[in-house]
């Protein structure tokens, strides 16, 4: 059956996020847990998807490639000068799925091909990854819990959309590596999802996609796989916004190789551009609330928050300032002017009441000194605000796809470069250009 | 010359002109190398200083020309030349020659994009920088 409207996914990051997946769930299709956080965070997890976000789908994704990096990347040093140690959800999470993950954290050392060299660590894997993600959370529920639960069949509730097969992460040097081991994780789990849908996971390496040999040696390797139900991407450290023609281009080529399954592919780190390629095959894309249009494999600090304003028509969080300094310069001329350019959301009517001076309250921020520095940080509710504001973008831009022809889309990005390009001083907008030449 | 020299430097030249000063202003998620009040006039200088990278300096100018009458550029004589003057004319930034002593290379013009609520924030700011700095619990150069 075609799908008319590309799927809408938003991955839960951390728990205290979990009010904007309430407030928005009418917004999004499908909830995407990382597997450490609905391992160490179970019975919240299986209460949200039973109570708050009752009868939404949902699938865990495994997140097995963390344990093929070496381990200081998955290592928390602690203030007190103690040794660096695994991540504790991670830890407990590697003991769920077994050896021979289990076996590698204990050792100190990340997991090699070696460690699959034979079918049965392959099928015993696969089997302890595709169980966690289809009966973990049913069994979190504490059974003197299950008498509040309103639910008719909590456990289906609690059932994944789909599975997700173990996968690792492949760059050029590390192809020969894994795309066979992977391939089999693949066929491997399929033996055991039962009736369950099962997809691919297939993650790289960005500078995969500059090199066609290795993308299409990549794309019909999964391609050929019969035994799974669809494709999830997931290309490290994509930004679309940072990224060249070329490397856009090859995305679209991934998407579309893999789209001549008939089957979903869905990107679960993108932006605008991907849900774009919902024109060229892509089935879904997937982000978190105000963030993780990207995201590298590797993990990297947060740093302080900082105030982002989405701009709808250039699709991009801005720097608050940045359009703080536009408003103040009366690119706009007015509220009409703003509410038909920009946003005419319920936020942004309820933020403005009619008058641009109150675009200031999507950047409120608090000042503190600490041990001799000031620092000015965005307020709780300025984040709400503008976290808010980017849910019904990303809500509307979903819409926009399903209903807008192509070129009319494009004609967008176009009339959004022309009008901004000179309004942001420091702002890099040729990304439209970029988009639009990798879209044609 | 160093950015810290720069800054002391231009200081001193505002605090001579009756400005109140504080240095590292935070605003917007960023710190406003130096803000110069004049109660009086109520008039807000903003001064942001680099060694050599005038366009880091020009973008953190920008901001803070939301809050600011006149926002300037510093920078040492021996990279001066380095400036777009036409880029940071457009908006009307200024520009400090700074050596032993700080000189106007060309004035800046009223800034058109105050905002009425950030301006008295960094108002407040700058007193309660003051007031930090008297109980001797800051210190901007850490």
């Amino acid at each position: 059956m075609p799908i008319n409207k590309p799927l809408h996914l938003m991955r839960l990051g951390v728990h205290a996020e979990q009010k904007y997946f309430e407030l928005n769930k009418d917004k999004f299709d499908i909830v995407v847990f990382n597997a450490n956080l609905a391992h160490h965070f179970a019975s919240g997890t299986a209460t949200l998807m039973t109570s708050k976000l009752n009868g939404k789908k949902f699938i865990i994704d495994p997140i097995t490639h963390a344990y093929g990096h070496h381990p200081r990347y998955i290592m928390t040093v602690s203030k007190d000068g103690s040794l660096p140690k695994i991540k504790s959800s991670l830890e407990s999470l590697a003991y769920e799925y077994g050896p021979p993950i289990s076996t590698a954290v204990s050792n100190g050392r990340q997991v090699s091909p070696n460690d699959f060299s034979s079918i049965k660590p392959i099928e015993q894997f696969a089997k302890s990854v595709i169980d966690f993600q289809a009966n973990f959370l049913a069994s979190a529920i504490d059974p003197s819990d299950r008498k509040y639960i309103t639910l008719a069949d909590i456990d289906a509730a609690l059932k994944p959309d789909f599975l997700i097969a173990p996968y690792f992460y492949m760059k050029s040097t590390t192809i020969n590596d894994w795309l066979e081991i992977n391939t089999k994780l693949v066929a491997a789990s399929k033996k055991v999802a039962d009736d369950s849908n099962l997809y691919a996971e297939i993650v790289i390496d960005r500078g995969i996609l500059d090199n066609d040999a290795e993308l299409t040696k990549i794309a019909t390797a999964y391609l050929a796989l019969a035994v799974c139900d669809g494709y999830l991407l997931w290309i490290s450290d994509l930004s679309e916004h940072q990224s060249s023609w070329s490397t856009l281009c090859g995305l679209r080529k991934l998407v579309g190789i893999l789209a001549q399954s008939k089957k979903p592919v869905i990107n679960l780190y993108g932006g605008y551009y991907s849900l774009l390629l919902f024109r060229f095959g892509l089935t879904g894309v997937c982000h978190g609330p105000g963030y993780g249009e990207d995201r590298d494999v590797i993990p990297v600090g947060g740093g302080l928050p900082v105030s982002k304003y989405y701009l709808n028509p250039v699709h991009q969080r801005l720097l608050f300032r940045d359009v703080q300094f536009m408003v103040a310069g009366d690119v706009w001329r007015n509220i009409e002017d703003f509410y038909n350019e920009v946003c005419s959301g319920p936020i942004c009517q309820d933020v403005l009441s009619g008058d641009l001076e109150n675009f200031i309250k999507f950047g409120e921020e608090n000042v503190r000194e600490n041990k001799g520095r000031t620092y000015s940080y965005p307020t709780t509710e300025a984040r709400y605000l503008t976290t808010q504001h980017y849910l019904e973008a990303k809500a509307k831009e979903f819409n926009d796809v399903a209903e807008k022809d192509l070129k009319v889309l494009i004609e967008q990005l176009k009339e959004a470069k022309g009008r901004y390009d000179k309004e942001m001083p420091g702002a890099q907008l040729r990304y439209l250009d970029t988009w639009v030449a990798a879209l044609q | 010359m160093k950015e810290l020299s720069l800054v002391e430097t231009v200081s001193e030249y505002l605090d001579a002109r009756s400005f109140h000063t504080v240095t590292e202003l935070p605003f917007l998620q960023r710190r406003v190398d130096i803000v110069g009040y004049e109660p009086t006039k109520g008039a807000i200088i903003a001064v942001e200083a680099k060694v050599k990278n005038w366009q880091s300096a020009f973008r953190q100018a920008v901001t803070c020309l939301l809050f600011a009458d006149e926002v300037y550029i510093a920078m040492p004589t021996e990279y001066i030349h380095r400036v777009d003057h036409s880029e940071i004319a457009r908006f009307g930034i200024g520009l400090l020659e700074v050596n032993s002593s700080v000189h106007v290379v060309f004035k800046a013009v009223s800034s058109h994009y105050i905002s009425y609520n950030h301006r008295k924030n960094v108002i407040d700011r700058v007193q309660w920088l003051e007031m930090l700095q008297l109980k001797g619990q800051y210190n901007a150069n850490q």
